[in-house]
């Protein structure tokens, strides 16, 4: 029997105390690779095999819908249809003042796309999580999207500190 | 005349979109060019920047349009909050409805895992210039559930600045001025889209969050408190 707080000797692997915390780390981490390994090689299958992957994919999908979350969907089309009547150097205007919004309004986007993505934002650390790494919205990609850079009045009194990388 | 139009949505107070949508053919029969241009930036803010509700556009949409026309406040960091906030809101409060632009926050992801088109600096030219078909949007979303770090596109070409601010006064992190609330952000844990080799280790210090909603009360001491913290940010940049 295992009984915490005594030591058995030392551990083989690393040289330290053996003992129970130092067990169960040994374990978990050994699992946890074991883990690791079989989930990499099910991505390589679903990545030699595409249609398994597909099907995968669907389960997966279905399996981490925890969230539910409805996008507001509205309809763009008269709205299209009148942005057309501006001439081009009216629309150069418009874009001077409001950024890329006509693009915005072409584009037409798929909603499925961003309710599975929003099935991966970590609340914690207002991120989104997936397997291997992490994305974050930021004011720079968004100051890219929208074509409005960052400025005018509200940090004309900022001070700004630069780190070097 | 126009305050026999306003209506009410869930406690806020707005108009039809296609009140406003009928105005703007007016104008653009009348051939007033300038004012169809501000009513029709007015309805895209409203629908695609800050929707609340179906044929709706909100009076606090309003209300940003005139701060950023009048007051040059910007609107950027408006609708990246309103995406945090949404997006929290859904996992803490259990709200259903995601209130954000799904529009920016599409093209948002579609721009870093599409591939690149030589010389198209700007990612929603990028994204529309893919042009999905149905099908493939299908294959697309079960794509993202599937997604790793392999099939990111980390170095875009659209993307210009190494520049990212980093950290706001007084706060480990940026915080953001949002239509319903402020809630901060960790620009820390985007290191790798901007090219950065990841420096340290992330401490629970640094990914503090912080988060608070107007419908709870008081807030004015907070919104000085981020104003303040913006006079002095902190901006990580490449070394030459």
């Amino acid at each position: 029997m295992i009984r915490p707080n005594i030591c058995y000797g030392e551990c083989d692997k690393c040289g330290n105390e053996l003992c129970l915390m130092h067990i169960i780390h040994v374990v978990f981490m050994h699992h946890y690779f074991v883990l690791n390994e079989i989930l990499k090689i099910l991505h390589q299958i679903m990545e030699v095999h595409p249609g398994l992957g597909v099907e995968r994919g669907s389960e997966a999908s279905d399996l981490k819908k925890k969230l539910k979350c409805e996008p507001i969907r509205n309809n763009f089309s008269n709205l299209r249809e009148l942005s057309r009547k501006l001439k081009s150097i009216q629309r150069a205007a418009f874009r001077r003042k409001n950024g890329n919004l006509l693009g915005l309004l072409k584009l037409d986007i798929e909603i499925d796309i961003v309710t599975a993505l929003a099935q991966y934002y970590d609340s914690s650390m207002r991120c989104f999580l997936f397997q291997d790494f992490q994305l974050v919205p930021t004011i720079e990609e968004y100051e890219q999207i929208l074509d409005l850079p960052l400025g005018g009045e509200s940090l004309t009194d900022t001070v700004s500190n630069i780190l070097l990388f | 005349m126009l305050k026999s139009r306003l209506i009410s949505v869930r406690n806020t107070r707005g108009f039809f979109q296609r009140f406003l949508e009928a105005h703007l053919l007016q104008l653009s029969i009348k051939e007033d060019w300038e004012t169809f241009i501000d009513v029709l930036a007015l309805i895209l803010y409203g629908t695609i920047l800050f929707p609340y509700s179906n044929d709706y556009v909100e009076y606090a949409a309003i209300d940003i349009f005139v701060a950023v026309r009048t007051r040059f406040e910007n609107l950027v960091t408006v609708v990246l909050a309103d995406t945090y906030l949404a997006l929290d809101l859904c996992y803490e409060r259990k709200v259903r409805k995601m209130l954000c632009s799904v529009h920016v926050l599409y093209v948002w992801l579609m721009a870093r895992i599409t591939d690149n088109i030589l010389g198209v600096r700007c990612p929603i030219e990028l994204v529309t210039r893919k042009n999905l078909d149905k099908r493939a949007r299908k294959e697309w979303a079960l794509f993202v559930v599937g997604l790793n770090q392999k099939k990111i596109i980390w170095q875009p070409s659209w993307q210009q600045s190494s520049k990212l601010i980093y950290s706001c006064e007084g706060f480990p992190n940026v915080p953001l001025i949002g239509i319903r609330g402020c809630i901060s952000y960790n620009p820390v844990l985007a290191q790798r889209q901007f090219g950065y080799l990841i420096r340290g280790t992330l401490t629970p210090a640094v990914l503090v969050p912080f988060v608070c909603y107007y419908q709870d009360g008081f807030v004015n001491d907070t919104l000085c408190q981020i104003r303040n913290a913006w006079k002095n940010i902190l901006c990580a940049e490449k070394g030459h």
